[in-house]
Formats: C-alpha cells, sequence, structure tokens
C-alpha cells in the first residue's frame, strides 16, 4: 500500500512522463513519421531518410529546427492573441490524451460521463482555430477562418453522432465504461452492425477535423496559402504543428478506445489473461502485483500503439486517395449524406440495441471462445 | 455547364443596399500556386470572382536586345534559355526562320535531321504536358497523381538526355542541321520507352475521366467559350479545348510535319470549354505525341544531318511560327547580309492566352481560381517584357530611354532620397 503522497507523485509522474504528456508527444511524432513514410510509399516515394533509423528523428528534428525559427508576428495582428492561442491548441489535445486509455482500461483522468468533456473540448479546438485565423488580421487568413470554422462545425456533428452512438450501445457515458463493456462482452464495439458504419463515418470526420489533405481546405497551400496559419512561423507554428499531430494521435485513441476495444488486445478472448492481468498492481488498485502491473502497463500500451498507427495508416491512405473539394462541395457532403445517415443510424441504434442484443448476436457468440456474458 | 450569373451592383448608385460589396484578393506576385511573379488583381464578392486584372511584365531579361549583339549560331544557346520547359521549340524557330530565310538561296536542310528535330520536338511536348498534368493535380490537391505523373516524366527526360547530353536546354540544334546523330540503339530505346509512356498515360486519362474529385473540382470551372477564345485569340491546348481546331503542326507545318507525318496527325479538340477539357486534350495530345515519336523513328531515312550554312544570312524579314506544348510560338527575325540578326521578336504562347484567363475566373469561385489559372499552362518569364512608364497621364506617357551614365545619376539620386531603404 502506498502512502498519499506517492499516489500524487505517480500520478503527477504518469501525467508527465509515461502514459501522459511524454510519451503522447513520443507516440505522435512516431505516428507523423509512419503517416509520412507510408504516404511517401504510396506515392513511389521514399520520405524521410536520414535523421535516426530510416528518418524516424525526423518529426522531432523538424518541431526543434521550427522552435529555433525566427517568429514573426504582423503589426496589425493581436500578438497576445496569437501567442495564447498557439499555447492553447497544444494544451487541448493533449489534456484531451488524459482522457484516452493508454495504460489503463481508462485514462489517467476518468470520470463518468467524460465523454461529455471530450465532445467539447473538440468543438473548443474549432473555436481555437477560428480564433487563430481571426487574431493573425491578413487578408488570405479570413477565409481560411471562414471555412475552417464551417467546415469544423459540420464534421463536428457526425463525430459526435458516433460518439454518442456508441455511447448508447455500450450504456455507457465514460470511455473507461465503453472500453470495459467491450472486455467484458468479449467483443468490441466494432462488431455491432451499424457501428461499423459510425466507425467508418468517425474515420472520415476526423479526417476532416484534423485539416489532413485531400480535406486540408481550411489551409490549402494553392488556393489560400496556408489559410488560416499563414501568418504564423517559428515557435507557434512549432505549437501548431505538433497540435496537429497530437490531434490525429487523439482522434486515433478515441476512435480505439470506443470501437477497437482500445488498449485491450486478444485478453478480449482469453479470460484467464484478462483474469492475469486485473491482478497487477495500479494506481486503481495498489494491492496488485507489482511486476504484472508493470507488464499489463507494457503491454497495453504496445497495443494502444499499434491499434492506433492502423488507424493513422487509414488515414494516411485516405490522405493519398482523392484530390481536394472546393469548400461548399465539401460541406454539402456532410450535411446531405453523412447527417442524415448517421442521424437515421443513431435511431437504429437507439430501437435495435436490445434486440441485436438478443436476437443477432446470439447466433455469433459461439464463435469466440469467451462467449458473451 | 452554364455559368453562373453573377448580380453586379452599380457602382454609381447611392443607396447602402446597392453598394458595390466587392472585395480586392491579389493573387500573386508571390503566391505559392504560382512559380513566377505574375499579378492578377481578384476583385470578389463573398467566394466569387465578379473580374479580374492581369498586370504582367514583372521579369526583364533583355533576350531580345542580346540577341542582336551575338551570331546566329550564339543565339541559338540564348533562345534556348527563353524557356526552361519548352527550350528546343524556341531554337527550331529560330533556325527554321533562319533556314527560311536560306532555302529562298539554294540551301536545303537534310530530311534526317528534320527528323530528329521533330523526335525531340515531341519528347519535350510529353514532358511538357506531363509535367503540367502534375503541377494541375498539385492545385487541385492530388498529390499522389502528381509524383506518379513526375515520376513517369523521368522516361521521356532520359530519352532526351540520352539523345541530346542534356536534360533542359538541349543544345541539339544547329543551323543547317543538328549537332548528333541517333544511333540505332538510342531509335530502339525510344520505341520501347514510348511504348512505356503509353501504357502509363493510357492509366492516367482513366483516372482522370473516372476519378469523382477531379471531374468535381475542374468540370464547369474555368469556362472560355469557343466564341471567346476566338475572341481573345488564344492558341494551342487552351484554343483546342475550346472546340477550335487550330494547331501550326497542321495549320503551318514545318520540319518533319511537313512531309508525310502530317497526314497521321490529329488535331485533338474537345468541347467542354472547362478545365476538364484542357487536360483531356493535354492527355490525348501526349498521347499522339509518342505515336507520333515512334512514327518518326521507324521511318526515319538515311543519310547526313549537318549541311554547312553560308556565314552571313542574306537581308530578310521573316515569321516563323512554331507549335509549342503550350501554344502558338512566334519567332520574328530580321536579317541584314551579316552574322548577327537586326532585330529578334518573341512572342511566347502565353502572352497570347493570359487575357483568357480574366474571362475563366469571372463567375468562378476563389478556390478554382489557380487550377483555371494553371489550366492555360503559364509560363509567365518566357511572356514578360518590361516597360515603364514613368507618368500615368496616358496622353503623356514617356517612356526610359537612358544611357548607362543617365541609369547611375538617377540611382545615386534614389539612393540619397531614399537613404538606402531605409523607413
Amino acid at each position: 500500500m502506498l502512502a498519499v503522497w506517492a499516489q500524487w507523485l505517480l500520478l503527477i509522474l504518469g501525467i508527465l512522463f509515461f502514459p501522459g504528456i511524454g510519451f503522447c508527444i513520443s507516440i505522435a511524432l512516431f505516428d507523423e513519421w509512419i503517416d509520412r513514410k507510408f504516404y511517401a510509399a504510396l506515392q513511389d516515394r521514399i520520405g524521410p531518410l536520414h535523421t535516426g533509423f530510416k528518418g524516424i528523428l525526423q518529426p522531432l528534428a523538424d518541431f526543434l529546427k521550427l522552435l529555433a525559427n525566427e517568429d514573426i508576428e504582423p503589426k496589425a495582428a493581436d500578438k497576445w492573441g496569437m501567442r495564447i492561442v498557439a499555447v492553447i491548441g497544444l494544451t487541448i489535445p493533449l489534456l484531451a490524451l488524459l482522457f484516452v486509455p493508454i495504460v489503463n482500461l481508462s485514462g489517467i483522468l476518468s470520470f463518468e460521463a467524460d465523454l461529455l468533456l471530450l465532445s467539447f473540448l473538440t468543438t473548443i479546438l474549432a473555436l481555437v482555430i477560428y480564433l487563430a485565423g481571426w487574431f493573425s488580421a491578413n487578408r488570405l487568413a479570413m477565409p481560411g477562418t471562414m471555412r475552417a470554422a464551417s467546415q469544423l462545425l459540420s464534421y463536428e456533428i457526425p463525430i459526435l453522432m458516433a460518439m454518442f452512438a456508441v455511447a448508447l450501445r455500450t450504456e455507457s457515458l465514460s470511455v473507461a465504461g465503453i472500453v470495459t463493456w467491450q472486455l467484458e462482452h468479449h467483443r468490441p464495439v466494432i462488431f455491432s452492425l451499424p457501428m461499423v458504419i459510425f466507425f467508418l463515418i468517425f474515420l472520415l470526420s476526423s479526417q476532416a477535423e484534423l485539416e489532413r489533405s485531400p480535406f486540408d481546405i481550411p489551409t490549402a497551400e494553392t488556393e489560400i496559402v496556408g489559410g488560416w496559419e499563414v501568418e504564423y512561423s517559428g515557435k507557434k507554428l512549432a505549437f501548431f504543428r505538433l497540435s496537429a499531430d497530437l490531434q490525429m494521435v487523439y482522434a486515433a485513441g478515441l476512435g480505439a478506445a470506443l470501437f477497437l476495444g482500445g488498449p485491450i488486445g486478444v485478453e478480449m478472448w482469453i479470460p484467464a489473461f484478462a483474469d492475469w492481468l486485473g491482478t497487477g498492481a495500479s494506481l486503481a488498485q495498489p494491492g496488485g502485483v507489482m511486476w504484472v502491473g508493470a507488464i499489463r502497463m507494457a503491454y497495453y500500451a504496445l497495443i494502444f500503439a499499434i491499434k492506433t498507427t492502423l488507424i493513422v495508416l487509414v488515414f494516411s491512405t485516405m490522405k493519398a486517395l482523392m484530390a481536394r473539394l472546393r469548400i461548399e462541395q465539401f460541406l454539402e457532403f456532410s450535411w446531405k449524406w453523412l447527417i442524415p445517415v448517421s442521424l437515421g443510424l443513431m435511431i437504429v441504434t437507439f430501437f435495435w440495441v436490445p434486440w441485436l442484443d438478443n436476437t443477432l448476436w446470439s447466433k455469433f457468440e459461439a464463435l469466440f471462445p469467451g462467449g458473451a456474458t | 455547364m452554364a455559368k453562373k450569373k453573377i448580380k453586379v451592383a452599380s457602382p454609381k448608385t447611392g443607396c447602402a443596399a446597392c453598394m458595390p460589396n466587392t472585395m480586392e484578393i491579389p493573387l500573386g506576385p508571390q503566391h505559392p500556386a504560382l512559380k513566377e511573379p505574375e499579378h492578377f488583381l481578384l476583385e470578389v464578392e463573398g467566394e466569387i470572382i465578379v473580374n479580374v486584372t492581369p498586370r504582367i511584365g514583372y521579369v526583364h531579361r533583355g533576350i531580345e536586345k542580346l540577341a542582336e549583339t551575338k551570331t546566329y549560331s550564339q543565339n541559338l544557346t540564348l533562345v534556348e534559355r527563353v524557356c526552361g520547359i519548352c527550350s528546343h521549340v524556341h531554337s527550331i524557330s529560330l533556325v527554321n526562320a533562319v533556314e527560311g530565310i536560306l532555302s529562298k538561296h539554294d540551301f536545303e536542310v537534310p530530311e534526317r535531321a528534320q527528323y530528329i528535330r521533330t523526335i525531340i520536338l515531341e519528347l519535350e511536348r510529353v514532358h511538357s504536358h506531363i509535367l503540367w498534368l502534375g503541377i494541375a493535380a498539385h492545385e487541385i490537391g492530388f498529390d499522389t497523381l502528381f509524383m506518379l505523373s513526375w515520376r513517369d516524366r523521368e522516361l521521356s527526360m532520359d530519352l532526351l538526355e540520352e539523345i541530346t547530353g542534356n536534360r533542359v536546354n538541349y543544345g541539339i540544334n544547329e543551323i543547317g542541321g543538328i549537332r548528333r546523330n541517333m544511333t540505332k540503339e538510342q531509335l530502339d530505346k525510344t520505341i520501347k520507352y514510348m511504348h512505356l509512356t503509353i501504357e502509363r498515360l493510357d492509366r492516367y486519362v482513366e483516372i482522370c475521366l473516372k476519378e469523382d474529385t477531379i471531374r468535381l473540382r475542374t468540370q464547369g470551372v474555368g469556362i472560355l467559350l469557343p466564341s471567346k477564345a476566338k475572341e481573345l485569340c488564344t492558341c494551342g491546348p487552351t484554343a483546342r479545348a475550346s472546340g477550335l481546331a487550330v494547331d501550326i503542326r497542321y495549320d503551318d507545318p514545318y520540319s518533319a510535319y511537313k512531309g508525310a507525318l502530317r497526314d497521321i496527325l490529329k488535331v485533338v479538340t474537345y468541347d467542354t470549354n472547362d478545365v476538364f477539357s484542357r487536360v483531356v486534350v493535354r492527355l490525348i495530345e501526349t498521347i499522339e505525341a509518342c505515336k507520333y515519336i515512334i512514327w518518326l523513328v521507324e521511318n526515319m531515312p538515311d543519310g547526313p544531318v549537318f549541311a554547312k550554312p553560308p556565314r552571313k544570312i542574306p537581308e530578310a524579314k521573316i515569321l516563323s511560327r512554331t507549335e509549342a506544348p503550350r501554344g502558338e510560338l512566334i519567332h520574328y527575325l530580321w536579317s541584314n547580309n551579316t552574322n548577327k540578326p537586326y532585330r529578334l521578336k518573341i512572342t511566347t504562347p502565353t502572352l497570347a492566352n493570359i487575357l483568357s484567363v480574366s474571362e475563366m475566373l469571372k463567375g468562378d469561385y476563389i478556390a478554382d481560381s489557380t487550377i483555371s489559372l494553371a489550366s492555360i499552362d503559364p509560363c509567365f518569364s518566357c511572356e514578360d517584357r518590361m516597360i515603364t512608364i514613368i507618368n500615368k497621364d496616358r496622353r503623356k506617357s514617356k517612356v526610359w530611354t537612358w544611357n548607362f551614365d543617365q541609369l547611375r545619376k538617377y540611382s545615386r539620386e534614389w539612393n540619397a532620397k531614399n537613404k538606402r531603404w531605409k523607413k
């Protein structure tokens, strides 16, 4: 049994280093490398090559280089606004990542109905981007800002739909509850019928929310010269770049937690393994076995990394597939197709949850050795 | 696919409701979508462009003046530097002009030299059009197509390097013929590479015709009606994409196009008048160009590749027209019975096409401005000549014709007045 101060120390260390900020930033830079390498491979290029093993340190080198660059602030701009927005833009995805389960069934911070907080943070991010463009007072930033605002708000809705559809399916509003439901029911949420489509909607809208090519309409370089981030340079740009990577990991991690069982791997179908892992020590369960707890942390972090990287690969593939749409074509797609479809599926989920559980799923439960509870 | 109707508020009316609420957005002279400096002032209402004012003349290189001080042979090297992409067609134009004068005095260029020149012309068209496809794909944010098409452009670039020894400014032309002959292996390799290029291009045609996002971004965008295209004197693929069958290779043949090649020459046109039409015309033209190359190699005559021309060119004024990858290229040569030209005037296709841009952009979204602009395949630095008008009153306009001392005096005065750029 640890002393109270030791528990607090572990929590702070956790937030700062291992499952928290340090780990998240490393995995964000790693995923950017994966993204760049895979995107390059799809285009018959090589990608980053020289820094570290096959260029694995290139994202870090780029970040440090940007930090050292000259930081230019235009005269007309709201200087303190720009500075604050850059810091907030980096903080929000980091904060959101603390709620994503990485080395445990729950995030470092977790409470009942934290899914609501996560949806709130996603919306705040859209606002931050809007303010970032607004403060820079640039003629090319303004169209970018307007585009960012309309695009982020239109694709916010399908994402929230997908999140709450999962909450409806698992009858829990906390990420930890959703992950536990998947462990207890021996299947990830994506195995339920409408949830597959929700997963696809989630991925597509996340790509739009992350403003990644081909949905980089607010920052389209060849159209509006970088859009809302045109006036950001040096440290502030570095912060926004890192923030974009963190957002990518956050989207991938949340997608993994909601649809793919989060950090849970094969123990979903091997109850004995799950029970053995459950005996490990953690902050929530200080009395457990220490070394099992350590193994569990490493194992969960590995599974989390694998799942997020897989989702990032899907993101990269999407990036290489299409040409960039015009803003009004892209918004039309959201309002005419994505939102009605997700609304309809929401109704389906709402009415079919009991029926799905009792009738449909019972036919498939024999397929998995764990069996449905 | 009609143009969107625009309501333009009258600027003269006084009431607040009818006030023109247009905003001016500059496109260039520095813009990531433009590789060379040029300025377009877009007047926009919300996201819709209502008027465009192009402003040309940011680059001055003095090539025309320089040409008067060099011999014809040196000028071939010089005019190749006009454009980095269609360099060979410039030297062909000058060579045709000079040889056109000489042909009046019983001088003839060997047939084989004309064939090899034409092979390089068509190879240049192939690589230029593929380069354009990549740039257009990049403008609409389709970087995969950009990267892949530029990979396949290397095939023709490698061929050019092997045949001429250079990748950009080939330096193979000489008045009276060419400097290097093509060997049997090179001819075989050309055929092999061209078949490969056709195969790859077929794939890109398929992608461009079927991929939904490309069609969404290019169809109905940048419309240039045939009547307008004719009125604005457009040329090359831009005109052909508006349904006008103009092609100097067919209309006024030169080099090897004069011979049997003209029978298999196709003037590719397409009739949707938009950016999509320009994509289709350029892609099909590239495939056709590959076929012409194969034909030329297969029907290559034997014989010498160079005939020694006289050193002095008799006095004449001659206009030489060639079909560059971007359209009609004009070299106007005035010789004066010396070994140097008296005057050489170059007009590149972009100058003819640039006015059509403002017609294309009207009524479109800002987001489409760059792809519409790129669709004429602009080459601004080739086209720009500089002229400075000192006073804005047009009736009393005066052109700077200073000598060096006057210019130096002016620069000293300017520096003293402006204190060396200090604000």
